[in-house]
């Protein structure tokens, strides 16, 4: 779908007090491949390190603690993105912007409304940029691949 | 990188954003600018 490197911010790797933020590519919106017109993706997440008594998988896990994905035309401008951000804000539910590219003038859908949604996966972001947005994937197992991250969202998370 | 960001969302530095965010100027803001930045406050602060 795209070569992109992750940055994470000081101590992100393993520190195991207070939230750790993430971002791809020094946060500079990501081209996805064999797209046109293109489309660029934005990953802002923060996540914190904690402990888990799941003998498999402990004694640490990475607990996200905020998200916000973005699909972008080539110029920078909001497609759709799905954010979350409990610690701050008047909207603390997850929720989703439509960009005023893809909207009529005279729609009743706004970029300023917060859309309700449930918890989303980068996953399953990435899963819509291939199915739904005609992304090409980079590996020829991109849906097992997914599905099997995914799952271990699904089992893992800490709320819905 | 929060810098950056604040400059070219919200037109003003980081150093403003971080102050005016722990003074709750946001906190009842819609803004999704807003909250975008927000997310990249741990690079600035550790």
């Amino acid at each position: 779908m795209a070569r992109a490197k992750i940055t994470l911010s000081s101590g992100g790797w393993g520190e195991t007090d207070g939230v750790h933020a993430l971002t791809l590519n020094d946060d500079k919106p990501v081209k996805l491949k064999g797209r046109r017109p293109v489309l660029l993706l934005s990953i802002r997440m923060q996540y914190a390190i904690v402990p888990t008594n799941d003998p498999e998988r402990g004694p640490w896990r990475v607990s996200t603690r905020a998200y916000a994905y973005e699909l972008q035309t080539a110029s920078g401008e909001l497609v759709v993105s799905y954010h979350w951000h409990p610690q701050g804000g008047r909207i603390l539910y997850p929720h989703a912007h439509l960009g005023h590219t893809q909207l009529a003038e005279d729609a009743v859908l706004h970029q300023k409304a917060h859309n309700p949604t449930g918890r989303v996966s980068l996953e399953s972001i990435v899963r819509a940029c291939i199915t739904e947005y005609g992304v090409t994937p980079m590996l020829e197992d991109w849906d097992k691949t997914l599905t099997l991250h995914e799952n271990d969202f699904l089992l893992y998370r800490s709320w819905s | 990188m929060l810098d950056r960001a604040a400059r070219e969302e919200l037109n003003m530095s980081g150093e403003e954003f971080l102050r005016r965010w722990d003074a709750g100027d946001f906190e009842d803001s819609d803004d999704a600018a807003i909250t975008r930045v927000a997310m990249l406050i741990p690079f600035a602060r550790p």
